[in-house]
């Protein structure tokens, strides 16, 4: 902190003044003789005890009565303090627990329904969304009776429950079966094909179209079927 | 409800006042054992040595500080506003005092009083330094005297005088020095550093 100019006086002799103090002190004092005036003058002050007196216990009881009256004390109820807690009226809204709080259940309220939704679609077959897209309740009947196979195989083959064992047909060729007219024969050749090794027993293989049906009984326009997707 | 007890002793005067707007008796009780005892000294100086009136300054002044809190703007040093305030009572109380010499009958009963304290000094040096310059503190105008008071012996810097009386740092210096000048000249028989 910068020393005042009477700081100076009291510390300083007039000869170790340096220019600066001394062009400041010219405005107040120009000679020795003044300077030292002032000197003992200050120095006499300082050396003076100015201990403050310490006010009567009546000042301070009167006060203290006046406080009490200006500022009476809250009650006390429980709910006084808790919300004291949770939303002090010192702190900012953003700051105060009861907005926090209420900010996270919000944000868990809105994120968890989300998270349980995705859970449930991986859960849905590819199969049936197959037999909708063909848009045939024939295909659906195929569809169901590879469900009936499902349940038969289930039947016998108790003590292995394999989700792999499960077999259905490729859409396209339900599709194509389901034209034709032969639904039960061809699915259920298709269930003594070779087990899939998709999780949810759909074959993607167009080893499938082989297995459905002997090359004898292969309709003739089956190529131009096949060709018009190329 | 507090999880932790505020330190009231560490807290600023600006703090402090805070919680007493809001009703905190703990920090009126901390700003009241700071300022006292100096505000005490201060209006017993400025009130012509009397003690009673001194009390009921203070009495006073801390009352406004319980009823209107929020007279005091945070943004300013308490310590500057405190004294401010305290001297504009004392200017109200000069002002009183110079209706009532004007209405009685002319004995002042100030002057009788500090010539009682400067017969009960007197034989120490010191002691008859002090009389004599409390006796020309006295002599000296208000707008001078106050100004040493608050340097000299209240200690509040330059600046702070000047915010306490809201005048410049020059005038405040420039009364300063007269009022060292006055006291010189009045006190030149003494030599307290030579008689040390």
């Amino acid at each position: 902190m910068e020393r005042d100019v009477f700081e100076i006086v009291v510390e300083k002799e007039f000869i170790a003044l340096s220019p600066e103090e001394r062009i400041e002190l010219k405005n107040y004092c120009s000679t020795e003789e003044e300077y030292n005036q002032l000197k003992q003058i200050l120095v006499g002050v300082n050396t003076m005890d100015w201990t403050n007196p310490e006010p009567k216990v009546e000042t301070k009881e009167k006060l203290d009565v006046l406080f009490a009256q200006t500022h009476p004390k809250a009650d006390g109820m429980w709910y006084n303090s808790a919300l004291a807690v949770i939303a002090p009226k010192d702190k900012p809204i953003y700051r105060q627990p009861l907005l926090q709080i209420a900010a996270l259940a919000l944000l868990v309220f809105l994120t968890v329904p989300f998270l349980q939704q995705n859970d449930t679609d991986d859960s849905i077959p590819l199969v049936a969304e197959n037999s909708i897209d063909a848009g045939n309740e024939d295909v659906v009947k195929n569809t169901d009776v590879s469900g009936g196979i499902e349940e038969k195989k289930e039947d016998d083959l108790a003590d292995t429950k394999d989700p792999q064992d499960e077999v259905s047909l490729p859409a396209v060729m339900t599709g194509f079966v389901a034209s034709r007219g032969i639904s039960n024969e061809v699915s259920v050749s298709a269930a003594e094909s070779p087990t899939s090794n998709h999780p949810d027993g759909v074959f993607i293989s167009e080893e499938s179209i082989a297995y459905s049906l002997p090359a004898s009984d292969q309709p003739d326009d089956v190529m131009d079927l096949l060709t018009t997707s190329f | 409800m507090r999880l932790i007890k505020p330190q009231y002793k560490s807290m600023s005067d600006e703090e402090l006042m805070i919680a007493v707007g809001k009703g905190d008796k703990r920090a009126f009780d901390e700003i009241y054992a700071r300022y006292s005892g100096p505000l005490l000294g201060y209006f017993i100086r400025m009130l012509w040595k009397d003690r009673e009136k001194g009390e009921d300054f203070v009495h006073d002044i801390f009352a406004k500080i319980i009823r209107k809190p929020e007279l005091f703007d945070p943004t300013r040093k308490f310590k500057t506003w405190i004294y401010s305030v305290a001297n504009n009572m004392c200017k109200n109380e000069y002002k009183k005092q110079e209706v009532r010499k004007n209405t009685s009958n002319g004995l002042d009963s100030h002057y009788a009083l500090s010539d009682t304290n400067a017969n009960v000094l007197g034989e120490v040096q010191d002691n008859q330094f002090r009389s004599e310059f409390e006796q020309s503190l006295q002599d000296l105008d208000e707008k001078h005297s106050g100004v040493f008071k608050l340097r000299h012996i209240d200690g509040l810097s330059i600046k702070e005088i000047a915010d306490v009386l809201k005048i410049s740092d020059g005038t405040v210096k420039s009364r300063l020095f007269y009022a060292t000048k006055y006291l010189a000249a009045s006190l030149k028989d003494f030599n307290p550093v030579m008689n040390r």
